[in-house]
């Protein structure tokens, strides 16, 4: 029986290793182990051997067990492994391909200046207003300080509808609005289109402009230098300097240009980026703001322009023609 | 405004910094200055020389041979000239000259005959055409043969100013010289204006009937020099701040409107009858303008008149027919100060943007009137000679100076820099204003060219910008101390630009003025508001829609060869109300063509169809969190009448989804189809704050229902309908299969609902799922006589 049981051993390692597939391997495992298999059969036949041989015998056959047992444990990894290394053969991808779907859009230019200012002064306090595009001549005009007949009206060739209406010429408006409807203090932001007749490579009779606007007790013109100052550098995240030179606008007194140098732009080069001054006193009197009491400044950026020299933009006519494969680059 | 650096040099004893320098120094006190250019081409080695002898070129009929005396020795020049004759002075470039373009002048044969430089035209050393429009340059006749040319010529830097409207009194160079020298504290040479006695006792009556009028003088100078020419310092002077010369006594005005900011007026004596008024324009009055057209005048236009009617528009331009010519032999000189606001209505009025008018609407200084009067005297009779009249004083109304008071503290106030008393009073009397201290502020005495100054916040900016802005410290702005409000319950357009962009979309902007034909073709039934002035027939109304700007995108694009793309754009439209007014709401419209995706290497690809981008319009509308949207179908005439639905939000419109129409797309000249939407922004950024739902602790289940319906009716609806009659045990309702097609009958759709159903109190038993999914189906059937569907 001893020897039976050695050849069972031999015998059940070499079916084992001649099985390639697991089921077969489970159904052989079975003709060796199960109830009715060979080794419980064996179990049977020590019922029948004398007492005395009985223990040594039942021990052996334990061992057997354990032995034939472990030989398919061994060979049942051996072939998972295989499986699942052929699975994963089977599944092997060329990981080079692109992705699959859609590529994101863009957002315009426009949108990302406009977004990237209304960021900045939101952190000091501004607030972000809109007015409507079709003005009245005392928005756009007389309540900044532009009387009818006064000159400066020439100097925006600005675009009339029906019905005394007229497109307005600058965001500009938008304080009138905003000082006619709300008490001071202000802190306002109001980005929006405007229109003047003017087109060429950098004119365009519809552009964006960003208007600000701080009115409270003790603001000053060095303020607005500060603020300023602060903004530009922020805007470019670089170091920029800032040229503030007298001009004329009839809502402001006194009145700057505001022309920026960067080792970042143009080098050299002064560019002209944006018109500011201190609220003129006629025109808070015409919003019933008691000049001496308030002060305050306002200014007015060219988005476009802004996003022409942020992006390198050279024409301004691409913003507006919706080439997607310019949209494509922001 | 063109200042000549040597003449705003003549001002000055010191020598001035280089024109460089000087246009800083004028752009930083608010006198932008945007091009420093020379006068002169650049050029070398040309010479004044004189033409002593010409003779036939022996083998070339078109050419001469000169003799060319230029100062030392005589030589040979070859020339194909016209004009070129004995006696003749000349710009003579020699042999080593280099004219404009790099082009060197050197000894040549030309057809056997050697030639030693050339003999210059004006265009050729970059001049304008000289007043003969003569081939050749023909000198004065006291030209001082050897002479460097650009010497002679008055080599010099021109200063091109920017003026802002309210620097009137810079419109000169006087009022440059002035500037400069208060931005410098300097002391500068006033231009002498010497009274110039009569010589005749000629005199001409005139009146003056209007208010706007508040000085005029006018004098008579008779027996003029008709063979007189304009100097050429004088020419040069008025033509390079870019003033043609016409006649030595136009030119003479002009260049003392140039000098000292007056502008005059001459007119033919011989042409006038009668007495002459200063007046209203009478209407059905006509006037014939020195530039050949015909005004009719209205009764705000004020004019110098005659007894036959207007002789000229006051103050802007000066009619034909009193005009001086060559044939005038006497002349009235005009020298007026006209109220600003009366020369822009006019000079608006007939888009007259005179050196005249530009500089009266910026306000003249009425002191100059009598002065410039004088000066124009003065140089008339030096350069045409003649007989002077009596200056006749037709109105001298005194004008008040205006005075201002500035409260000592204001200027630190406003400016956020201590100024001390005595900076702002130097800062002011070097600008010329007249100071008289008060206990808390100055009493300030304006000029009376400084039409700008009228208040004390004026004064201020005068301070700050002598002071020079660059010299005012920054400080920084106080920082808030509230923080803002933020609302939870809107949903920002950047939020929705941002969700739209990461679908595929390219936000586009585009002109809010549109082709009226393509707006009218889009919207035939809106009223529209017009442009009278557009920049283009094509841009003339504004869009009460995006579509037109998104259909031009897609235009451009295709035209491009660029087939598949999403774009979208947010942006005011302009809606003309049943009162007239206006309101403009925003908008969001998309248009999608071509293939959904760039292409796959799975090949699956399809082309962007309705339901692919009513997906991106879903995505918008779950951004807030509201529901309550409902798909109707509804047709658009600019869409496909089976592709098309309508988006309520409570039973109010927000906008259209839908492809193109075929034939307007064809009509387009689009070559592919084209998806469209447009929803009111208002509707898609109301939102609300998420309120937590308790989340069912109870299984859902899910049935199947296979179901037959005519063509015509709309899932939706059946959707709707189911989740409205079975209440809340119905979760949801699932379109798993939509067929139609050879299998059914022809009018027949199958669709395929999974409806899933749940409990928030028990885990459902058989017996109530089925009870409900009975309930479906008859719900169906009775609303919309829906079969179950058979295998």
């Amino acid at each position: 029986m001893k020897d039976q049981l050695q050849r069972l051993v031999q015998e059940a390692e070499q079916a084992a290793a001649a099985t390639d597939r697991l089921a077969d391997l489970t159904q052989l495992k079975a003709q060796y182990l199960g109830k009715k298999g060979q080794l419980t059969a064996m179990l049977k036949q020590i019922s029948s051997l004398p007492v005395d041989q009985r223990p040594q015998m039942g021990q052996l056959v334990n061992e057997i067990k354990q032995t034939i047992a472990e030989c398919f444990q061994a060979r049942q990894q051996q072939l998972e492994q295989q499986v699942l290394q052929a699975q994963l053969d089977k599944e092997r991808l060329d990981v080079t391909l692109p992705g699959l779907g859609g590529e994101s859009g863009s957002l315009h230019p426009v949108t990302l200046i406009s977004e990237r200012i209304q960021q900045l002064f939101h952190s000091m306090g501004f607030v972000t207003a809109d007015g409507p595009e079709i003005e009245d001549d005392f928005h756009n005009f007389t309540a900044l300080n532009i009387p009818e007949h006064h000159p400066a009206r020439e100097m925006q060739d600005t675009f009339y509808c029906e019905n005394d209406l007229l497109l307005r010429a600058h965001t500009s408006s938008v304080q009138i609005r905003t000082m006619l409807n709300n008490k001071p203090p202000f802190r306002v932001i109001a980005p929006g289109r405007v229109y003047r007749c003017d087109s060429d490579r950098t004119h365009s009779p519809m552009f964006h402009q960003v208007e600000g606007l701080l009115i409270d007790k003790g603001v000053t013109f060095a303020h607005l230098k500060g603020l300023l100052q602060d903004f530009f550098n922020r805007f470019f995240e670089a170091d920029v300097t800032l040229r503030f030179r007298p001009s004329y606008f009839p809502f402001t007194e006194p009145s700057a240009e505001v022309d920026i140098r960067s080792d970042l732009l143009a080098g050299e080069k002064w560019l002209e980026v944006m018109g500011c001054g201190m609220v003129h006193p006629n025109v808070l009197c015409n919003v019933g703001i008691d000049p001496d009491e308030y002060s305050g400044f306002a200014f007015g950026l060219g988005i476009d322009r802004m996003a022409m020299l942020r992006y390198h933009i050279p024409d301004l006519r691409l913003l507006f023609e919706n080439d997607v494969r310019f949209l494509k680059q922001f | 405004m063109i200042v000549s650096f040597n003449w705003l040099q003549r001002f000055f004893e010191r020598p001035l910094e280089s024109p460089e320098v000087v246009a800083e120094t004028l752009t930083l006190a608010g006198l932008e200055v945007d091009q420093v250019k020379p006068a002169l081409a650049d050029f070398s080695g040309v010479i004044v020389a004189e033409i002593q002898e010409v003779y036939q070129h022996p083998s070339a009929d078109r050419l001469n041979v000169c003799k060319v005396f230029d100062g030392n020795s005589v030589v040979d020049v070859v020339c194909g000239g016209v004009n070129v004759r004995a006696g003749l002075k000349i710009a003579f470039a020699t042999v080593g000259a280099v004219l404009p373009g790099d082009f060197r002048i050197k000894k040549a044969k030309l057809r056997g005959v050697e030639s030693n430089g050339m003999i210059c035209a004006a265009e050729e050393l970059g001049l304008p055409p000289d007043p003969g429009a003569h081939v050749i340059m023909e000198l004065a006749q006291d030209a001082p043969v050897g002479n460097d040319f650009r010497q002679y010529y008055g080599d010099d830097t021109l200063l091109e100013v920017d003026l802002t409207p309210n620097r009137g009194d810079c419109a000169s160079m006087l009022g440059m010289a002035r500037e400069l020298a208060a931005i410098k504290q300097w002391s500068f040479n006033p231009v002498v204006c010497e009274a110039q006695a009569d010589s005749s006792s000629k005199t001409i009556d005139v009146s003056v009937e209007d208010a706007a009028c508040p000085r005029y003088f006018a004098r008579v100078l008779t027996n003029i020099n008709r063979e007189a020419v304009t100097p050429l310092w004088l020419r040069l002077c008025i033509e390079r701040a870019g003033i043609r010369s016409i006649h030595p006594v136009v030119d003479v005005l002009n260049y003392v409107m140039l000098e000292l900011g007056q502008p005059m007026h001459g007119f033919d004596l011989a042409k006038l009858a009668g007495k002459v008024t200063v007046r209203a324009a009478k209407a059905g009055e006509s006037l014939k303008l020195l530039d050949g057209n015909v005004i009719e005048l209205s009764g705000d236009d004020k004019v110098i008149a005659d007894q036959n009617g207007p002789l000229a528009l006051a103050g802007i331009m000066g009619g034909l027919d009193s005009s001086v010519t060559e044939l005038t032999d006497s002349v009235l000189l005009e020298s007026a100060f006209f109220e600003p606001s009366a020369i822009a209505v006019g000079q608006r009025r007939y888009h007259l943007h005179t050196d005249s008018a530009y500089r009266y609407a910026r306000g003249v200084d009425p002191a100059l009137a009598e002065q410039a009067l004088q000066r124009a005297s003065e140089l008339l009779l030096t350069i045409v000679g003649g007989e002077l009249g009596p200056v006749i004083q037709a109105a001298n109304t005194a004008v008040a100076p205006l005075q201002v008071n500035l409260p000592k503290t204001l200027p630190t106030q406003l400016l956020g820099y201590a100024f001390s008393d005595e900076q702002v009073v130097t800062l002011l009397q070097n600008a010329g204003f007249t100071i008289a201290s008060q206990a808390d502020h100055w009493q300030v005495t304006v000029p009376s060219y400084r039409f700008d100054i009228t208040q004390a916040v004026d004064l201020v900016e005068e301070v700050a910008r002598l002071y020079g802005y660059q010299n005012i410290p920054a400080a920084p702005m106080p920082a808030p101390t509230r923080l803002l409000p933020v609302s939870e319950s809107v949903v920002k357009p950047i939020r929705i630009k941002q969700l739209l962009s990461d679908r595929g979309y390219c936000e586009t902007v585009s002109y809010s003025f549109v082709d009226a034909k393509l707006q009218q073709q889009l919207a035939p039934e809106a009223k529209v508001v017009s442009l009278i002035n557009p920049i283009a027939k094509e841009r003339a109304v504004m869009r009460t829609q995006l579509w037109p700007g998104l259909l031009e995108a897609a235009q451009h694009n295709l035209r491009r060869r660029q087939l598949d793309f999403k774009l979208f754009e947010i942006a005011h439209v302009y809606h003309v109300q049943d009162d007239q007014s206006i309101k403009e709401p925003t908008h969001l419209a998309g248009l999608v063509t071509g293939k959904l995706l760039p292409t796959q290497w799975n090949g699956h690809n399809p082309a962007a169809g309705f339901f692919q981008v009513k997906q991106d319009v879903e995505a918008v509308l779950a951004l807030n969190r509201r529901g309550g949207w409902q798909w109707r179908v509804e047709s658009h005439s600019v869409l496909h009448p089976g592709q098309s639905a309508a988006l309520y939000h409570q039973d109010q419109l927000v906008g259209y989804l839908g492809a193109l129409h075929p034939a307007l797309q064809q009509e387009l000249g689009l070559d592919q189809s084209v998806v469209l939407f447009e929803f009111d922004m208002s509707y898609l950024t109301h939102s609300r704050v998420p309120y937590f739902e308790p989340v069912s602790k109870f299984p859902t289940v899910r049935r199947d229902l296979a179901l037959l319906v005519d063509r015509s009716v709309s899932v939706g609806d059946m959707q709707a309908h189911l989740l409205a009659t079975l209440g809340e045990n119905l979760h949801k309702v699932e379109i798993f299969d939509v067929y139609q097609g050879d299998k059914l009958e022809k009018n027949q759709k199958s669709i395929g609902f999974s409806l899933i159903f749940s409990s928030s109190s028990h885990t459902l038993i058989e017996e109530e799922v089925s009870r409900l999914s009975e309930q479906a189906l008859a719900a169906l059937t009775d609303r919309f006589q829906a079969t179950l569907r058979e295998g």
